[in-house]
């Protein structure tokens, strides 16, 4: 299992490598690993952006991947979060379109969000 | 944390960055305003951005190199990326992410051909001509490959 802080952009580039080469022991493909790691720079950008400083963890699962991105920032708009779950987001910048991309590259992504906690869950299997 | 710089070749009226390293945000906003005095200066035809070794262009990489092509666009010079890598585009397609008004080739021999360059590689030692005869380097020759 993998924990790691997010508090710069060194920690985004550190979270892509330690994520990238989990996948890749896991035995996700190239294209695999590529999309996994660009769904977690999306989301730990945001981190970054929104909220400041938060963290990661990534563990193997029994079908493959579950990551954990989190922060304690003032959270995500239930209309954005309505909007991303239905497939209506439409703008092409901001926090949303990060999320939106990134539940397209996933298996699954889940959104857990209030002021000052934000969760976000995002899986991908074999 | 000095995280270095990209560094930009000049090279016969066109600017050439070949991306080697892990891509930090502040190593691409640094790009895009060295970019901008680099076209300055040398009032480049193009600009060459090779991504071959790039292994992710999540959403704020493509909004530099758009921000990139569309400033070198404004000041006359074409933006060219070449080389990105096959399950880099899948992922910008399937996120919806795309480069706009940038052209893309898949090698760096590619855009310099695209730029008027032609690259002659039937003899031993490969020549770049420059085609254009308005060009203050047109009849230029050089070894380089």
């Amino acid at each position: 299992m993998l924990k790691l802080p997010i508090e710069s952009s060194s920690d985004l580039v550190a979270v892509r490598n330690a994520v990238g080469k989990l996948a890749e022991e896991i035995g996700f493909r190239n294209a695999q690993q590529v999309k996994i790691i660009t769904a977690v720079s999306e989301i730990v950008r945001n981190v970054l952006n929104y909220a400041g400083t938060g963290g990661c963890i990534a563990r193997r699962t029994s079908r493959g991947i579950r990551i954990e991105v989190w922060d304690s920032g003032p959270g995500i708009p239930v209309e954005t979060i309505q909007a991303i779950e239905t497939g209506s987001y439409v703008s092409k910048t901001g926090m949303g379109k990060g999320i939106s991309g990134s539940k397209e590259l996933m298996d699954s992504l889940s959104i857990l969000s209030s002021p000052g906690n934000t969760q976000i869950f995002m899986e991908m299997n074999l | 944390m000095d995280q270095g710089k990209i560094p930009i070749i000049r090279m016969m009226r066109c600017l050439l960055v070949s991306i080697q390293m892990a891509l930090h945000d502040e190593l691409l906003e640094q790009l895009l305003d060295d970019l901008g005095a680099a076209i300055e200066e040398e009032r480049p035809r193009g600009v060459v951005i090779e991504l071959a070794n790039v292994g992710i262009i999540d959403s704020f990489t493509t909004r530099i190199l758009n921000q990139i092509g569309t400033m070198a666009r404004l000041m006359g010079a074409r933006t060219i990326v070449a080389g990105i890598q096959p399950a880099v585009a899948v992922t910008m397609v399937e996120m919806g992410i795309e480069l706009e008004g940038i052209e893309t080739v898949l090698g760096v021999d590619d855009a310099l051909e695209l730029l008027g360059f032609r690259i002659d590689d039937t003899e031993a030692a490969p020549t770049f001509t420059v085609e254009h005869a308005d060009d203050e380097h047109a009849g230029a020759t050089d070894g380089q490959t």
